[in-house]
């Protein structure tokens, strides 16, 4: 069906004015004859002629001009427009119509469609970036994670490594010295041997002490002790070395309550003894002394010398690692007050000094009670294990090091028993099933197997008798297993003999 | 009319800088912000070739699209050469210029095509690895451009208009 004329022609009227038509008609030359239309529209001022003429050229570039040409969008100026090109007699009319609003509306949707597209490549490049920086990390955290623990394996390995020929140095020297008499020379020599087994000791606690701080592993294990046996105890093992050198020691204890002071007596040996080896290393006479003092709520320890001091200069100092200027001319890794200064700040604790170069150092410690105990941590058993009764005198000892079971054999034999040596764990379990000894001494850190699996295989085969291990690891986990694995006490590494014979003699069978 | 005059297309998928290199090319000026070109823009430039006649090169700055739609098809009828532009911090836009490209051989068989891989200043972001660039190299005159600077831009035009010159229209 055909549209009336009447229709066609309002419909054309409507488009013409919607589309404001600009046409430029050309001679077959290409010369511009005449302009119709609003130029303003398409923002087209005097120089109308020549911008269309120039339009036309570039629009037609390649083209035939004998033929039509329609281009639906282009951009002019500001605006989108159509374009035709009508041959005319050998020239023709480029046309110009306007698009419905401009070509706005397209152009909005189009930069927005592309700026999403755009922001979609920049988002997947981050995430690619990111993640390829994480893996980068990671990359370098395990790098670095490795290095952190095999620098843990290599203090660990030299400090427990360090333990064991420290045993048999500082036994043999115990057992030594009932047999010197005093003031010989060989007396003197003895003192030295022992002063420095017990520096080459507490530079072993304290690389591990170190080497654990490091990886924020410093546990704390409050229990009840006895603040005057800790004193003993320090004065043991201090006295060869201020006897040694001629400095008078004394070390005090003293409380002002009733209860038992809970703190982390293992973390407070090791202050002690750090700082009491500090003071009889740098003291040439005159005396060292050692003041604990516990009144219900805080204990302070207080290590006095008349050592050669500490110029002002040096006092803040003396507290970082591996410091040695502060006391000239001295050996020592210069851990010791570092790692005590670590330690009372673990515990809460402050440390502080006074030092008169020529007269004396004072170094006071004052740390605050630790909550209770855990029941788990109260089970763990202590240094002291509670007596036990033997069924008979015969001890066997498992250890792979041959100075060591020497050590433990001759010490055993003194002390009335009937012990016999093993150097490994299968054998051990034959012997106990044949022989069932009353004690069995078991090392911890035995060549192919540990001692915490003899002795639970020990017990698994329904032995009932004493079992006793010792270990260079003196943290409370490793006390906590012995426990678990059926041991009845454990001793840490190096060996206090004479302690351990103290308490050996204390369980001799009854009446025997 | 005497006047020598070709018509070249610029054709690579959106915002890689294709209305960048004409306005640094025909007006020596470059703007940070994007602004997609709807249909095509037509500019030209005169250009004096090696032997020294006068080339009015006619650049039309198709927009972009990763494939050659039924309006660009139209708007390449007459092209004497092609240039394709890639963003060089945006692989795939190098993939989308030789899509392009491929599209148009029928319609344009054997037309004078240069490779122009935009955005050099922002080298340390590429995407588009040295090697890439040899490969492309090796079937098509190849420049690394920047709309920005203005790097290698003059030589890529100078090269396609030296091309076109020699093509009838
Ligand atoms: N840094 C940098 N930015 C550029 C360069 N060339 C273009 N741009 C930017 O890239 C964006 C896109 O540029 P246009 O020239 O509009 O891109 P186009 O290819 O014409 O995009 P369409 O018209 O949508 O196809 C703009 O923000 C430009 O400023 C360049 O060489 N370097
Ligand atoms: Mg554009």
């Amino acid at each position: 069906m055909s549209r009336p004329d009447a229709v066609s022609s309002s419909l054309s009227a409507y488009l013409v004015e919607r589309a404001r038509p600009l046409v430029a008609s050309f001679d077959r030359d290409g010369l511009i004859l005449a302009v119709d239309g609003e130029g303003a529209h398409y923002g087209l001022g005097a120089d109308a002629e020549a911008a269309l003429a120039g339009l036309a050229d570039e629009l037609l570039t390649g083209l035939p001009r004998t033929e039509p040409q329609f281009w639906p969008l282009i951009e002019f100026g500001q605006r989108a427009i159509s374009a035709w090109w009508v041959p005319d007699d050998g020239g023709g009319h480029l046309v110009l119509a306007d698009t419905h609003d401009g070509g706005r509306e397209l152009r909005e949707r189009q930069q927005a469609a592309n700026e999403l597209a755009l922001a979609g490549v920049e988002k997947s490049r981050t995430i690619r970036e990111l993640k390829k920086a994480r893996a980068e990390l990671e990359a370098r955290t395990k790098a670095l994670d490795e290095a952190q623990r095999f620098q843990r394996r290599l203090v660990d390995t030299l400090s427990h490594d360090l333990r064991t020929p420290l045993t048999s140095i500082m036994g043999y020297a115990g057992l030594l010295e009932p047999y010197l008499k005093d003031s010989t020379p060989l007396k003197r020599a003895l003192g030295a041997i022992q002063r420095n087994a017990m520096y080459l000791k507490s530079l072993a606690e304290n690389l591990l002490e170190m080497a654990g701080d490091a990886h924020g592993e410093l546990v704390l294990s409050p229990r009840q002790f006895d603040l005057a046996a800790l004193a003993v105890e320090i004065e043991d093992m201090i006295r060869p070395m201020t006897e040694g050198k001629g400095l008078a020691l004394t070390i005090a204890a003293q409380s002002g309550v009733d209860r038992l002071p809970c703190f982390d007596d293992i973390k407070l040996r090791q202050i002690l003894v750090n700082l009491l080896s500090n003071a009889v290393r740098y003291t040439r006479q005159g005396r060292i002394s050692a003041e604990l003092q516990y009144d219900g709520q805080r204990l302070s320890m207080v290590v006095a010398d008349t050592g050669i001091g500490i110029a002002p200069e040096y006092q803040q100092r003396v507290f970082e690692p591996l410091n040695r200027g502060a006391q000239q001319g001295k050996d020592g890794a210069g851990l010791g007050l570092w790692i005590v200064r670590q330690l009372v700040q673990r515990m809460g604790g402050e440390i502080s000094l006074q030092s008169v170069p020529g007269v004396g150092t004072r170094i006071a410690v004052s740390l605050p009670e630790a909550p209770a105990e855990s029941p788990l941590e109260r089970a763990a058993i202590a240094e002291e294990a509670p007596p036990v009764h033997l069924a008979n005198r015969r001890v066997l000892v498992v250890d792979d090091d041959p100075d060591i079971c020497q050590l433990l054999l001759w010490s055993l034999r003194e002390t009335g028993y009937e012990p016999e040596a093993l150097p490994d764990a299968d054998e051990a379990v034959e012997h106990v099933r044949s022989d069932a000894p009353g004690m069995v001494i078991v090392d911890v850190e035995l060549g192919t197997r540990s001692g915490l699996a003899l002795t639970q295989e020990l017990r698994l085969a329904g032995y009932k008798g004493t079992i006793v291990v010792f270990s260079g690891a003196v943290d409370t986990r490793i006390r906590q297993s012995a426990h678990r694995a059926g041991a009845d006490a454990f001793l840490p590494k190096p060996l206090d003999l004479k302690r351990m014979l103290e308490w050996l003699r204390s369980q001799l069978p009854q009446g025997s | 009319m005497t006047e020598l005059a070709r018509k070249i297309c610029l054709l690579g998928d959106f915002a890689v800088g294709k209305t960048s290199l004409v306005s640094r090319f025909v007006r020596n000026t470059f703007s940070e912000k994007y602004l997609t070109t709807v249909g095509v823009k037509v500019d030209s430039r005169a250009l004096t070739l090696a032997d020294g006649r006068a080339l009015k090169l006619v650049v039309w700055d198709l927009a972009g699209k990763s494939e050659l739609d039924s309006m660009n098809r139209s708007y390449i009828r007459g092209a004497s050469g092609l240039m394709l532009v890639a963003d060089g911090t945006r692989e795939a836009s190098l993939r989308a210029a030789l899509y392009l490209w491929m599209q148009t051989q029928k319609q344009l068989p054997g037309v004078p095509v240069v490779m122009l891989v935009n955005k050099l200043d922002l080298v340390d972001r590429w995407e588009v690895s040295a090697a890439d660039l040899e490969r492309l190299q090796q079937s098509l005159p190849t420049f690394r451009t920047s709309a920005m600077s203005g790097e290698g831009v003059a030589e890529a035009f100078a090269l396609i208009g030296e091309r076109v010159a020699g093509v009838a229209p």
